[in-house]
């Protein structure tokens, strides 16, 4: 048993690293510019800044998220690639040198021209002269531009234009000028050989993306969120506390339902019972959720289609203040949560029927079920002591499985209800890009769904005699 | 149970399924705004096909409904109910079924959603029964004993997956250079070779080892069935840059397969044990051919269930999705969509009753069918 267990908890740990690096990644991948988002809601004012000074503050913050670190512990590049490039800042720069590196394969003459081009745009913002803003502008383009060969023809015809119309720029500037279109037009016929793109490997070491996210979200700090600067796991644990409230209650009252009426139809197969229970379930089952919720919200909770229809409180959840505290929030919220809960219990149950059912016909039809007949054992005692626990045994897990589902697949129901819950906020922050909760949302769902399944395992392991007597 | 409310019910399913079929596969000719086919001064043409407009036309057959989905009657704009006075103009069609906020005529927009839904079934079920009965099958056959390979070929097939991968992540960086591309590849199955040529030399890889594929493969099954999909498809479908239907069918697809692998998991075990596929193996049959050819015939029948239930699940889901208008395009327009206009205005009635009612349809259609199909199993 214990060793049944432990066997069963030791398998989780490969499954959970396999789950942070992927959803890690998936952060990675995700669109929109974090570091903008993290200085707007930060309320940083970057408007009247100069070019260079909003690059610098966007450094600054794109350092402190740390997005200059590598991603991983090891990296697999072609040998050409340089293992800097990560430390590159902005975004937009190093995917201009990307596409550059892409085409030429010169790591060397890239970062020449791109220091130059930084030191043109400092001796600039030191002389502050018209004409050389224009010109710097139109440098700016070319290193905007990731077409290479599109970036060479412009360079050319600024060169040109530069030298036809004498511009009148210091003295300075002007070595700074010839000597970046020198470097940048030189044409230059390096070799390449072929073991330039053979797989290297890079290791990063410790002070990487990956390690810095996982260990903060080991301790549960997953970061402040994109929209309104609160802590993520703050944000979270609200939201998990109001959908907790009602889909408790929707998960008990689906079980049950299953429970009870699987049994009911077994016992009577195919009886008019069953079948009317059967049918309708099977029926609800077809039911889109949203469509059950929008339904019994336009015909239950308004008067547009007559008052005595109008059983249930309005949708939201009442009149909650930010100053009360969540149990206040929650005695106010309750009476709105009763008909989402509902309807939720009674469309999960609507697929565990079949289950319950269809597993408790086939013991039903078990020699001990007979045996117990022919001693005379009373129906009743028959059914609960030897039938319900035969019939729960092979669908524990998938009966406890249920219980992430329901957890995270209220996000319809809460949403046409407008609950402030985990899939209200889950729908919130991916229509605002708001990846930091989306992601720290899916990396606990995540750890909880194994912890779920983990349980799941032990009690089947608990209750059932088979496995006990095995391990033994 | 063979009774007659059962037979009925499996008939009128088929019926409905056949009528979706039917709007998803001439959805264009059913309703637009252009004709199927006119004749005027320059001959026949066919709108609908060629998007060309008739001047004058001599004749025309129009479709059955005169609505585009995507187009616009400003006259009856703001929730016009299909029982009111419409503000039509003369020869124009009612709007049967109502239009929606903007306008759009919603009975055209049905027929373009069931096109929408059956789409979505269809080709996240194709994609989920590529890789389910794939994992399922192999897994099932080989069990845990019966694929043992050596070590040399282990190495050779990670380092190849390895290489391949690495290629495709990095296409792009080669893609300036064709020669070197092709040089590359040359000097990666060149050393592929090599490293096999000297492994074959070496003893220790020449051991065999058991693959115990069952137990990687249910595994795998395991843990995703326990990802709540409704959750992970939503993530998944905002990541992508571009909304588009495909890249939800994609992702349902990707995650709705585990069932199928079970069932043909399940079935496989079943049959494994049987006569007619040890006879094949007797006469020296290759694997592939025995799974292919006998062993798939035979999976198929339990495989239907689930696909038919992922089929109603996969319709559900993305019609959750539009509903929520998350992942696909603003103006697409499906039976989710159409049920979302219906939070804008709760007396719009028709936007309500109508899409959902023909998503419960589609979807009971199908569940009745695969349950049919399951019930006809047990009595075998």
């Amino acid at each position: 048993m214990t060793s049944f267990v432990l066997k069963k908890a030791l398998l989780i740990i490969p499954s959970l690293v396999a789950l942070s690096v992927i959803v890690f990644f998936l952060s990675k991948i995700a669109p929109g510019d974090q570091v903008q988002m993290f200085m707007a809601v930060r309320g940083s004012q970057t408007d009247r800044l100069s070019y260079h000074q909003q690059q610098k503050v966007y450094s600054e913050v794109y350092e402190e998220l740390g997005l200059n670190k590598a991603l991983f512990y090891i990296s697999i590049k072609p040998a050409y690639f340089p293992d800097t490039l990560y430390k590159v800042i902005p975004a937009s720069k190093k995917n201009v040198m990307k596409a550059w590196l892409r085409h030429d394969q010169d790591w060397e003459w890239i970062q020449l021209v791109f220091e130059n081009h930084e030191a043109l745009i400092g001796a600039a913002d030191f002389f502050n002269d018209p004409e050389l803003a224009f010109i710097l502008t139109q440098i700016k383009t070319i290193h905007a531009t990731a077409d290479l060969q599109k970036a060479r023809q412009l360079a050319i015809d600024l060169k040109n234009s530069t030298e036809n119309n004498a511009v009148n720029v210091p003295h300075k500037t002007r070595e700074l000028l010839s000597n970046y279109f020198i470097n940048f037009l030189h044409d230059q016929k390096k070799t390449q050989r072929i073991t330039s793109v053979f797989p290297t490997l890079h290791w990063h070491g410790l002070n990487n993306q990956y390690h810095q996210w996982l260990s903060k979200a080991i301790r549960l700090d997953f970061g402040i969120s994109l929209t309104d600067g609160q802590p993520v796991s703050k944000k979270i644990s609200m939201a998990f506390i109001w959908t907790l409230s009602y889909v408790i209650f929707a998960y008990l009252l689906s079980l049950f339902l299953a429970i009870s009426l699987g049994l009911y139809t077994a016992y009577h197969q195919n009886k008019w019972q069953d079948k009317l229970i059967s049918t309708s379930g099977f029926v609800l089952y077809a039911v889109p959720l949203f469509w059950l919720g929008t339904l019994a919200i336009v015909f239950l909770t308004t008067d547009i289609y007559g008052k005595w229809l109008h059983i249930f409180p309005d949708i939201g959840v009442g009149s909650a203040y930010e100053s009360m505290i969540w149990i206040e929030k929650l005695g106010e919220g309750l009476p709105h949560l009763i008909l989402p809960a509902l309807l939720l219990g009674m469309h999960g149950a609507a697929s565990a029927i079949r289950l319950v059912r269809n597993t408790a016909i086939v013991e039903l039809k078990a020699d001990y079920i007979v045996t117990a007949r022919a001693k005379g054992i009373s129906e009743s005692r028959m059914v609960f002591r030897h039938l319900l626990p035969n019939t729960l045994l092979p669908i524990t897990t998938a009966l406890i499985g249920g219980f992430p589902g329901a957890l995270a697949g209220s996000v319809v129901i809460e949403v046409i209800f407008n609950i402030p819950g985990m899939g209200r906020l889950l729908f919130d922050s991916i229509r605002q890009m708001d990846w930091p909760v989306v992601f720290a949302m899916v990396m606990l769902l995540g750890v909880f769904t194994f912890i779920i399944y983990l349980l799941g395992d032990i009690l089947y392991a608990r209750i059932n005699p088979k496995i006990k007597y095995q391990s033994a | 149970m063979k009774t007659r409310l059962s037979k009925i019910s499996v008939n009128v399913s088929i019926m409905i399924l056949i009528f979706f079929a039917i709007l998803a596969i001439f959805a264009p000719f059913l309703a637009n705004d252009k004709a199927i086919l006119c004749k005027d001064v320059d001959g026949l043409h066919f709108p609908v096909v060629s998007g060309q407009k008739c001047e004058q036309p001599e004749f025309s057959l129009q479709p059955f409904l005169k609505y585009h989905y995507s187009g616009i009657d400003p006259q009856n704009a703001a929730f016009i109910s299909p029982l009111t006075d419409q503000h039509l103009q003369p020869g124009q069609q009612r709007h049967y079924l109502g239009t929606d906020r903007i306008g759009r005529d919603v009975a055209a927009g049905m027929i373009h959603a069931s096109r929408v839904a059956i789409l979505t079934g269809t080709g996240s079920m194709v994609i989920a029964l590529l890789i389910g009965l794939l994992i399922g099958l192999t897994g099932a056959y080989f069990g845990n004993d019966q694929l043992s390979i050596t070590r040399r070929s282990a190495m050779i097939g990670l380092l190849s997956i390895f290489l391949g991968t690495f290629l495709v992540y990095y296409r792009k960086y080669f893609s300036g250079n064709f020669s070197q591309v092709l040089f590359t590849l040359l000097i990666f199955m060149m050393g592929l070779v090599l490293a096999d040529g000297v492994l074959k030399r070496l003893k220790p890889f020449r051991k065999r080892f058991k693959l115990p594929l069952d137990m990687m493969f249910s595994s795998f099954i395991e843990i995703f069935q326990s990802l709540p999909a409704s959750f992970l498809v939503l993530v998944l479908v905002s990541l992508f840059t571009k909304a588009s239907l495909y890249n939800v069918i994609l992702i349902i697809g990707l995650l709705r397969w585990p069932s199928i692998a079970r069932f043909a998991r399940a079935e496989m075990l079943k049959i494994k044990e049987q006569r007619y596929i040890e006879a094949a193996r007797a006469i020296g049959m290759s694997d592939l051919r025995i799974i292919v050819r006998h062993a798939l015939p035979a999976v198929m029948t339990p495989v239907i269930v689930a696909v038919a239930f992922g089929f109603s699940s996969s319709i559900l889901l993305e019609s959750a999705l539009s509903f929520l208008g998350i992942g696909l395009p603003a103006d697409h327009v499906s039976f989710g969509s159409l049920l979302s206009e219906a939070r804008k205005n709760y007396e719009a009635w028709w936007l309500v009753v109508f899409p959902g009612f023909a998503i419960f349809c589609l979807v009971f259609a199908m569940n009745t069918l695969g349950d049919h199909v399951s019930r006809l199993m047990e009595r075998k």
